[in-house]
Order: C-alpha cells, then structure tokens, then sequence
C-alpha cells in the first residue's frame, strides 16, 4: 500500500536517509524494505516520505515510533488529528492555519511547498537550515543579517520581491505563505503526483 | 564550444580525466581515462564529480552516459550529475553498480538520498538525468527509471553537467557522455504516473512531460 508519512533523516557521515527505511547507508539494518521516495525539509531533520508499497506489517511498527506522523489513507477528509499541533510545530511545521475544513490533502500539499522553500534556503545558504537559529516564532527582521540574505535570496528564486515582505513577519507566516506559491502546481515523490 | 556536449574517452593511453582534456574539471576526486577509451572514477572510497568547463547551460538541462562495464561488485559507481557547482560538491546526481542505482540532491557536500535504492545499472544501457525546473528525472534508455521522478529545490542554479563516481572501480566505466539543454525538442519518454486520489490509486499513462 502507498502511505504518507514524517520521519526523521538520519545522517552518516555526509549522506542522508529516511530513519527506518532501508537506504545505501542505513546504519541500523534492516530497515524497512520497501520502494520509497524522499522530501526533505531542506536541512532540518524532517522529511515527508512516501513509502509506495510498504507492507501492513511493516506500517504498524513503524507508526509504533513516536518520531513518526503517519497521514491517513484518505488524504481528503478533514485534518481531526488532535495531537497534530505538537507534532509539526515540534518540528518547524506551522499548523496555526490549520482550519476544521482544512483536508490532509491541502495539509500535505502546504507541507511540501514549505519544504520547497526550504530545500532552495537549504541550497542558496549552501548548507544551512532556515530554522538553525530561528523558530517559528522568530520575526523576519530577527534574523541574522547572513541569514536575511539568503532569506531574501530564496524569496527571489521563486520569483518574488522581497522587498515587499514586511520584516515583522513570523517565520510561521513566511513559510505558510511559501507553501501558498505552490497552489495548483504538482509534487512528484517517485513518480507519485500529488 | 556548442551544446550537447559529447565526450567519447578516446585515448592513447592511460591518464586522469583532467589531463586527458581540458574541458573537464574535477569539483570532487577523480576520473581516469583508460585505454578501454572510457571513463570512471579513480580514488578508492571517493565520490568523484566532474564538471565540463567548456560550455554554461541553461538550468534545464540533462546529463547521460553510456555504461560499458560494472565488473566489480557493489562498492563502485559511474553516472552523471547535472547542476554542478564549480566551488563544492552541489548537483543532482544519478549513478549505479552492479547492484544498485541512486539518485541524490547534493548541497556543500552533504547529500539527501531520494529515493529508494534502484535496480542495478546494466552494461550497455544509457542512463541519463533531467532536471527541469524542480522536477529532478532519472532515465535508462529514454524511460523513467524504476526510482521515479522527484520535486526537488535545493538546487537552482545551471551550474555545469557533469560526470558522478563512487571509488576507484576501474572495471565500472561509463562512456558516450553527452550533457545538453532540454528544449521542446528533447526526446519525450512515455512514463506512467500513480495519482493518489482519496484512498485509491488510479493509474493513468501520460505521453510526455
């Protein structure tokens, strides 16, 4: 069965993997064997992975870890997940947007233009992570002067001004708005059009 | 000089990628240029990336090689990158072995593997990566490879194309490099996508990209 699910990345040495999958350098084998494709939340330590045939078995040990979120078979039905906010704000992930309409579709979709925004942050800074020294909850103008550039950077890469970007914007707001550029665009994870 | 580039490797004798023209550039390890008039990687658990300096190509852009042997064993890779970076190792990236195939998003060294492990590269068989915007394909002879195409947006920037190589596997050797702009022209691979829709999954074929 295909599932959507956040998973932590583990690192070795410089390359990175799905944490419970079985990947080229997975240092805990066996992983999860199953065809997989990864988004990572540029170089924070989250990604969105799309397991296309994983097994039941398989699923229900690994929703059993607490470091995983596991999104519903039915991605449009309304988001109902009471535990969700501290889930994805733990992890940089702004729900406050989140309305009782709002589907796991559209919350997928959003994740995955915000994780867009920070994979270019990601390669514009040339390795940094938007939230190394920020939160959500940081305001734009708090940034660090470098990090404001490549903030800036990034906004321009997409094709915006940044200039038009009120400095007193929490982060929240800025990568909710980064997944808004993706309306009516598609995402591909293997193949998978979403 | 003039897109697509083409390399063929041929050689008189045995030398480094870099001596053997000027138009490559190593950005990390090594290649070797044998006298098999081919290519591969030559430092012993290195990854290996080079870039042809000789021409800039638009951010769309592909990058193919053709494999000539995979002789030894599951530790060594030859491929390809596209949006090389002259100052680090930063691309995209799809190689294989015997055993396996990869692809990955590079930033400053570090690299996200994207998706599951593929099956394993095959000797005689070109594999070619597209980027197109942020969406990252791999191909074997012209249809989607079995890792399937990826969002991606790490990286932007044209950059260079370029060759990709795990270790120093004299006897995993790719040859017919070709790098190049993707246009309306480009060969269009018939591929077939999963759209997940609610709780189904509905097949659909699509001609084109």
């Amino acid at each position: 069965m295909q599932k959507f699910y956040l998973v932590p990345i583990e690192q070795v040495g410089g390359a990175r993997g799905p944490k419970y999958f079985s990947w080229r350098f997975d240092p805990d084998p066996p992983g999860i064997d199953c065809r997989w494709s990864m988004m990572p939340y540029g170089f924070f330590s989250y990604a969105l992975v799309l397991a296309h045939d994983i097994t039941q078995t398989d699923h229900v040990a690994l929703i059993l870890h607490t470091d995983v979120y596991n999104f519903p078979d039915d991605l449009d039905t309304a988001v109902s997940d009471p535990n969700i906010d501290v889930f994805f704000e733990g992890i940089n992930i702004p729900t406050d947007w989140l309305t009782p309409s709002t589907t796991y579709r559209e919350l997928l979709r959003q994740l995955a233009g915000m994780f867009q925004f920070n994979q270019r942050y990601r390669g514009i800074s040339e390795g940094h992570d938007l939230f190394e020294t920020a939160t959500l909850d940081t305001r734009l103008r708090n940034l660090s002067s470098q990090e404001k550039i490549w903030f800036d950077a990034t906004v321009v890469s997409f094709g915006y001004d940044p200039n038009l970007i009120n400095d007193n914007s929490f982060l929240r707001q800025l990568i909710k708005q980064a997944g808004n550029f993706w309306s009516g665009q598609p995402f591909t994870m293997g193949g998978v059009v979403f | 000089m003039s897109l697509p580039a083409t390399d063929s490797f041929n050689t008189a004798f045995a030398q480094q990628l870099t001596d053997y023209s000027p138009n490559w550039t190593n950005v990390t390890g090594s290649f070797q240029v044998p006298v098999t008039d081919d290519v591969h990687s030559r430092e012993f658990n290195v990854e290996a990336m080079a870039r042809w300096n000789a021409d800039v190509p638009n951010a769309n852009q592909y990058s193919q090689i053709k494999i000539t042997a995979l002789g030894d064993g599951p530790g060594y890779a030859i491929g390809v990158t596209c949006r090389l970076s002259s100052s680090s190792p930063t691309c995209y990236e799809y190689y294989g072995t015997s055993t396996a195939s990869y692809m990955y998003a590079w930033v400053a060294g570090i690299y996200d593997q994207l998706g599951s492990s593929g099956v394993a590269y095959i000797t005689g068989s070109t594999y070619r990566l597209e980027c197109n915007g942020t969406d990252i394909k791999p191909l074997k002879n012209g249809i989607m490879a079995d890792i399937g195409n990826q969002t991606d947006s790490s990286v932007s920037s044209a950059n260079y194309l370029g060759l990709g190589g795990y270790s120093n596997g004299s006897a995993t050797r790719g040859d017919d490099w070709e790098g190049g702009n993707l246009s309306e022209t480009t060969y269009k691979p018939q591929v077939t996508i999963n759209i997940i829709q609610s709780e189904r999954v509905r097949q659909i074929a699509y001609l084109g990209v």
